[in-house]
């Protein structure tokens, strides 16, 4: 049975057909090849996985990012983030990744910060001597370590198939995301020193307090997430609820950057991206529950076992593997098929699920910007109007360092879990 | 044709604001009757997870129309023109095979949710596994649409 699945999505997938319906015809055949079982579980998973509280954050926070991204928010995050540490070589590629650190932590979408950041900052940074190519580059890696920093849809997603606390998975993704951004930065100020880039100019004190003041109201949307669900006081799907009003006042009164006739056409692309991921995930959900029943998972237990390998062993493999996914397949069906399927490994090895969520994120964001197919290198590449080719080669040491970063998450599980013990998550 | 087409696109795309806005209005109640009136509105969760999953069919149908659907395009970019153009049938033909399932699978799980209903509102669950039936048959038609405005015939949106 699972043959014929993997035989039928791989043949549709390289047709051209969208990953949804290449998985949903494959799990099609396989139920058809066994001949076991009741056709009607594919719509009985596709209903379960899509009926969920915890998934009503995904169509809110899409929301949210939209009407946020309409206003200059990238542009004043990024002055921010330049009167921090514009005043260090490099420092101009450094605020990139600091302006994308805060950024996420306002949009859900790994692909919405790309467009964001990348139009904000690619023009400048080619100006001030950087290779477009190398632009594109420290924009692409800037965007694959954002997708830790909450909110996350991968992470809604992963909580609500591994059935951990969402809260916690957010919360836990600070400080990787800290770890892989520091990654980055040390590689930015090792190339900045070796072709001479010159230090930008030190910004007056004026100035930088003009920069902190215009970042207070995009500032305020994290705040009110976080603080909303550190302190207890909402779920993060109301959280996201919260988000949306904040978003829509800021952007339609205090900005008054959205008209109300921009409203139907900003809802209208949430609700597509909404059903493309959450369609996707469903769909998925009927492969994952036929590995299930064609005991998958415990073939990779006894083989994980056989060749006695450990934890640490087990996420380098994991990582590699969402890496190479993600590139592949955008990530989420990935993590949907793969991710049930190998949590009972997961918990005889006595890894933390929320640890073990954390290395799947990170690698599936790495995968997005993996030369020379991630999808996320391909529109940061666009916005510049360089070539994939001469990006790769530039992308190479810079994915070698967020590798670097995962790997330095996998070996201190500390580094993940210390902020969601602490907040009693 | 085309005033038919018009309602059909401009109507589903509507249906999906409206959805969207239901949900976070309903969310939003949810999370100030908490809060400022003391007392939980029981039904919200329930309103929500049902139009949500209208929102997630309706809009992968509206999806299906605009090519929103990711899918990988490298190797059919490789193919030479009349091989291209052979292979980039078999996409709408998927997607017409999966979306007809859905419907007829969807609407056998419908008639068995008659008699289940909703634990707070007692709402039937069939309006919700409608959804699928429904969501399902505006996928095939637009598979089908795409498979008739074949590219070349196409004209611009």
């Amino acid at each position: 049975m699972i043959g014929v699945v993997i035989l039928v999505f791989v043949v549709l997938l390289l047709l051209g057909v969208p990953v949804a319906f290449s998985i949903g015809a494959a799990g099609l055949a396989g139920l058809l090849w066994s001949g076991s079982f009741p056709l009607i579980v594919i719509v009985q998973q596709i209903h379960q996985s899509v009926d969920s509280f915890v998934l009503l954050a995904i169509p809110l926070f899409i929301f949210a990012g939209m009407l946020m991204e309409t206003g200059g928010i990238a542009v004043r995050l990024v002055r921010l983030a330049q009167a921090l540490i514009g005043w260090i070589r490099g420092g101009l590629a450094m605020a990139v990744v600091i302006a994308e650190y805060i950024f996420s932590g306002i949009s859900g979408s790994t692909i919405a910060d790309v467009s964001a950041i990348g139009g904000t900052m690619i023009p400048p940074m080619v100006r001030a001597g950087y290779r477009p190519a190398q632009a594109v580059s420290i924009v692409a890696a800037a965007s694959a370590m954002g997708i830790l920093v909450p909110p996350c849809i991968l992470m809604i997603v992963l909580g609500a198939i591994a059935n951990v606390s969402v809260a916690a998975l957010f919360v836990a993704g600070f400080i990787p995301a800290v770890v892989l951004a520091l990654a980055i930065m040390g590689y930015i100020y090792y190339d900045a020193r070796r072709e001479n880039i010159a230090p930008p100019q030190r910004m007056a004190a004026a100035d930088i307090g003009e920069a902190f003041k215009r970042a207070i109201i995009p500032l305020g949307l994290p705040a009110i997430i976080f603080g909303g669900i550190l302190g207890g006081v909402v779920t993060p799907t109301e959280a996201a609820a919260l988000a949306v009003v904040y978003a829509f006042i800021v952007g339609v009164f205090v900005y008054g950057e959205i008209k109300w006739k921009d409203l139907p056409g900003i809802m209208a692309r949430s609700a597509v991206v909404t059903a493309t991921v959450c369609f996707l995930l469903a769909v998925a959900a009927v492969i994952a529950w036929m590995l299930a029943v064609a005991q998958v998972p415990q073939a990779i237990l006894a083989a994980m076992q056989a060749a006695s390998a450990g934890p640490i062993s087990f996420l380098i493999l994991s990582a590699l593997l969402f890496i190479f996914l993600g590139a592949i397949l955008e990530g989420l069906p990935a993590v949907v098929i793969l991710v049930p399927t190998f949590l009972p490994v997961v918990k005889q090895m006595n890894i933390d699920l929320i640890h073990y969520s954390i290395v799947v994120t990170a690698a599936t964001g790495i995968g997005l910007f993996l030369p020379p197919i991630g999808v996320g290198l391909f529109i940061a590449s666009a916005i510049a109007g360089v070539t994939i080719d001469k990006v790769s080669r530039e992308m190479m040491p810079y994915v070698l360092m967020l590798m670097i970063g995962v790997l330095v998450v996998i070996m201190f599980p500390w580094i993940t879990l210390v902020l969601p013990r602490l907040f009693g998550l | 044709m085309t005033p038919l087409r018009k309602i059909l696109d401009s109507g589903l795309e509507w249906i999906c604001i409206a959805l969207l806005a239901v949900i976070t209005v309903d969310l939003f109640l949810g999370v100030c009757s908490r809060y400022v009136l003391r007392s939980t509105f029981v039904w919200y969760d329930e309103v929500a997870r049902a139009f949500f999953m209208w929102l997630v069919f309706l809009g992968a149908a509206v999806a299906v129309r605009k090519g929103a659907h990711f899918s990988l395009h490298l190797l059919v970019d490789m193919m030479p023109p009349r091989l291209k153009s052979a292979v980039l049938l078999v996409a709408p033909l998927t997607i017409v095979v999966f979306s007809v399932t859905l419907v007829s699978l969807g609407w056998d799980l419908m008639l068995h949710g008659a008699s289940q209903s909703t634990a707070v509102m007692g709402m039937p669950m069939s309006w919700v596994y409608a959804s699928m039936p429904v969501g399902g048959s505006f996928m095939a038609i637009y598979a089908v649409l795409l498979l008739i405005e074949r590219p070349g015939e196409e004209t611009a949106v």
